[in-house]
């Protein structure tokens, strides 16, 4: 009959349409067979993986998707070698010098460093961008109201810091232009790793004029927070088109190396599965490598030689990171400022199995909040950071909840852009084992972040990555009591001095002592509980080349080159 | 007809002004809620930061009068100000909006095309193999979870197919690049959102003309001499399509809504994803503009599935029953 065809040539018709779909696109992989050319060759854009950033805003870059982009756009005084991060190398600073106990710092400043715009890099730009950071009143650019940097303790020692968080002063006194490109800063008391405090991508310089007035992109005034201006080898081409990617291509004024890269396009992710699936159809230059995937993804692609440099068929890149895991415990919460609630939790967690079931066996359990590879690791230096469920029930006996009675359901947050899930589903598993009920609370990482600003958790996650090589860095911003990064609130003033104490000794070894001492003082209350130690589960695709992402976490966008014609 | 599609339109005014009062309630005196705290999302409230709330918003005044005032901002467009981000909210609704309504326009397509066609391909050919193949086909499309459809056709069309043809042939994954992307993006997101609403779509459709099928006046029309053709398209279709109609009103009202596990297992920055972020963070503003939004855009699908049976049943039409 006819009506019926009527119908089915319809159906027919619109699934021809939709087979159709995909002859139009040319092919963008090809194999990977042809001359393998070894000489680095200019051009082609890289895109590369990111979870929505809180900031891009150096004056308040706090995490590490946003610090991607950072790093892109700016070079700050030194920098520490991608391979070695314990040595340390001139960037926008040429040279520089402590005086005899290591109290004012002098640096030089290479007056070839130039921003994207062309105007000279001077030391009055770096004293601008530090006063940003430190004035508790600082003005974020997007939303025109006052949004305190959580990241001013970098700067705790400079002379002048606590008048600024006070607000009796507006300026930070230590910080000096001798002259244009001379930067003088003299510190409250010796620190001997201040040079190493400066490389952090944050401390970069900003331009008062561009941050004040914005800038401007086709006409319109776009705000500096979402179009930020720089010195280092990359340059914003438009403004950040948030939840979806921010471009940037290469800056022409750079002081430095050109890179080969014409750009790197930032792709921003909700959800690193659908990152990875995206990578495996060849339309993504770097990512995280999915759950459960790493050996199956080393089979495909090859497995880097040294763990963090990537080139065609070394691609999955599981080098350790100076990264910490762990669970944080919010002891000003009526529960958890009991110390022993807090050893039963730890004593819980079984971090060998969070290894072997979600990371394949690639990574290490935690032992303390000092990985391995940063000066002056010991091994078991928090003694409850192991499993031991005997120990963890008595602990629970001791803390008055015997077999988790009295205790209400904890709430367990994390971000749910960060895959953390499976290792949350054995976190609440490990506890239920010993009678604590957890339930499940998550947000995106902003909006994570925020929570844990105000407070407004019982049990939750983190993960530190060292921001300079040193075990200074896992010690200060952590668990001192004034800094912002100590989101667990772990109060303690004697250890606050000690810390403070111990930077003042010049001498390495016994610095490294003091820390190390500090160290164990921490961990014997357990304020948090240290999972597991990082490595990268990241893979390059097979057109990049003599790429580096660095134990530091940091992509080194300026030597990777794309093999020409794919 | 015109009278009954202008009475349609005037019955909006009222509908409009119950719908934002309701929403305006709920905003603001939700019982255990904190209008303030609402207003400032995570922050904690100091007793200076709340008198400076209330006086900002002039949360004092009594709740007509703010209600008046929300009404005015309304008609100029302003949904107030994002507290995580300090961006607009109508900006935000912008940018974003145009992504959603696009996926749910090609939603419905498919759904209207597919659902309706293999209803009636199915209604006609009861009993044969092809209804059998189309109620199985349905039957398994209502039950698939709507994010595993999704990855398994990212992983068929984005990465099997591109290996099997050497990348000459394949659908891109995810909506990541671009302002609007081209429309080879809105293929897998799009047959992933209307999965399940064409299987209810391609039933509905399916009994609806079986029922109509079965009626005394389609065999007096045979009996008159019309041709199959003829009795389908002027008859059984007209009022077997009613409820189809009325169920792809409701469900693109719900697909303009957002669709959360869709974008964010295909990356698309629409509404869904935006409005899922913001309650997540505790901002108000932003969730309540897209709501308002989102309530216009559901208003006027009912008016448009309203006006169409109009088109449909001529006793609609002319106006109460006839016999």
């Amino acid at each position: 009959m006819r009506k019926r065809n009527v119908f089915l040539i319809l159906a027919i018709a619109v699934v021809m349409v939709f087979s159709l779909a995909g002859c139009g696109k040319k092919a963008t992989t090809g194999s990977t067979s042809g001359n393998a050319t070894t000489t680095p060759v200019k051009g082609g854009t890289m895109s590369f993986y990111i979870g929505e950033p809180a900031y891009i805003d150096p004056y308040n870059c706090q995490e590490t998707e946003g610090m991607q982009v950072v790093q892109a756009l700016y070079d700050s005084l030194t920098t520490v070698d991608d391979l070695n991060p314990s040595k340390l190398l001139p960037a926008a600073a040429s040279s520089w010098s402590p005086n005899a106990d290591a109290t004012v710092w002098t640096f030089k400043l290479n007056p070839k460093d130039k921003f994207s715009d062309g105007t000279n890099v001077t030391a009055k730009d770096f004293i601008y961008s530090w006063n940003r950071i430190a004035n508790p009143n600082t003005k974020n650019t997007l939303t025109g109201k006052s949004d305190p940097s959580v990241i001013s303790y970098h700067l705790g020692f400079i002379k002048g810091y606590d008048a600024v968080q006070t607000g009796k002063a507006k300026e930070l006194s230590g910080l000096k232009a001798v002259d244009d490109y001379t930067l003088q800063v003299s510190l409250s008391q010796p620190f001997a790793d201040f040079a190493y405090v400066v490389m952090h991508p944050s401390l970069g310089p900003t331009p008062q004029k561009a941050v004040e007035d914005g800038v401007t992109y086709n006409g319109k005034n776009v705000a500096f927070g979402d179009m930020p201006v720089g010195n280092g080898p990359f340059k914003m081409s438009e403004p950040w088109k948030h939840d979806q990617y921010i471009k940037t291509v290469r800056s022409d004024t750079y002081y430095g190396t050109a890179a080969y890269l014409d750009g790197v396009n930032f792709q921003i992710f909700k959800d690193p599965e659908t990152a990875y699936t995206e990578f495996e159809a060849g339309n993504l230059d770097f990512t995280q490598i999915g759950a459960g995937k790493i050996k199956d993804a080393q089979s495909k692609y090859g497995t880097s030689k040294n763990g963090y440099t990537a080139s065609p068929n070394e691609q999955v890149m599981l080098g350790a990171e100076t990264s910490v895991y762990y669970l944080l415990m919010n002891n000003e919460n009526k529960y958890l400022k009991n110390e022993k609630l807090r050893k039963a939790i730890t004593l819980a967690i079984n971090r060998q199995a969070i290894c072997d079931i979600v990371f394949e066996g690639t990574r290490l359990p935690a032992d303390g909040i000092v990985p391995p590879g940063i000066a002056g690791y010991e091994k078991g230096t928090w003694a409850d950071s192991k499993y031991d469920i005997a120990a963890a029930k008595q602990a629970l006996i001791d803390a008055g909840y015997p077999g988790g009675k009295g205790l209400p359901t904890l709430k367990l947050s994390f971000n749910s852009d960060g895959g953390h899930e499976k290792i949350m589903e054995l976190v609440q598993a490990d506890l239920k084992a010993i009678g604590i009920k957890t339930t499940f609370d998550s947000a995106d990482f902003p909006t994570y972040l925020k929570q844990l600003d105000a407070k407004n958790y019982d049990l939750g996650r983190l993960g530190w990555v060292a921001d300079y090589p040193i075990e200074y860095n896992f010690l200060y911003p952590i668990f001192n009591s004034k800094s912002g990064d100590n989101k667990a609130y772990y109060k303690n003033t004697s250890v606050d001095t000690a810390i403070a104490e111990a930077e003042k000794t010049t001498d390495d070894a016994a610095r490294l002592t003091k820390l190390q001492a500090i160290n164990k003082t921490i961990g014997s209350t357990n304020p948090v509980a240290p999972i597991m130690f990082y490595k990268h589960h990241h893979v390059a695709s097979a057109r990049i080349n003599d790429f580096t992402f660095s134990a530091m976490y940091l992509a080194n966008f300026s030597k990777v080159w794309i093999t020409p014609g794919k | 007809m015109l009278k009954y599609i202008i009475k349609r339109i005037l019955q909006f005014i009222p509908v409009f002004f119950g719908v934002t009062l309701i929403l305006f309630l709920v905003a603001n005196y939700m019982p255990g809620s904190d209008p303030v705290q609402m207003k400032v999302g995570e922050k904690h409230v100091t007793p200076e930061l709340r008198k400076q709330i209330e006086q900002d918003y002039g949360l004092n005044r009594p709740w007509y009068i703010q209600y008046g005032d929300y009404l005015a901002k309304l008609t100029k467009g302003d949904l107030g100000v994002s507290i995580s981000t300090g961006r607009k909210v109508s900006d935000i609704i912008l940018e974003k909006y145009p992504f959603t309504l696009n996926l749910a326009l090609v939603a419905i397509a498919i759904e209207i095309v597919i659902g309706i066609c293999a209803g009636v391909i199915s209604a006609l050919k009861q009993r044969t193999f092809l209804d059998v193949l189309v109620t199985l086909a349905t039957s398994i499309s209502v039950s698939l979870p709507v994010f595993w459809l999704g990855l398994l056709l990212q992983y068929f069309f984005g990465i099997f197919l591109k290996q099997q043809t050497g990348g000459a042939f394949y659908l891109p994954i995810s909506g990541a690049s671009g302002v609007l992307p081209s429309w080879e993006y809105y293929v897998l997101p799009g047959i992933t959102l209307a999965a399940v609403s064409t299987a209810y779509g391609a039933r509905i459709m399916r009994s609806q003309l079986i029922e109509v099928m079965g009626m005394d006046y389609i065999r007096t029309a045979k009996a008159k001499g019309l041709s199959g053709r003829q009795i389908l398209f002027h008859h059984e279709m007209k009022n077997a399509l009613i409820p189809v109609v009325t169920f792809i009103g409701l469900d693109f009202g719900a697909m303009l809504a957002g669709a959360v596990l869709t974008e964010t297992v295909f990356n698309w920055p629409g509404i869904g994803f935006t409005i899922y972020r913001a309650i997540m963070a505790r901002d108000f503003q932003v969730v309540i503009g897209c709501v308002t939004v989102i309530l216009f855009a559901v208003m006027i699908i009912n008016l448009l599935v309203d006006i169409s049976y109009a088109f449909l049943d001529p006793r609609i039409r002319f106006g109460g029953s006839e016999e």
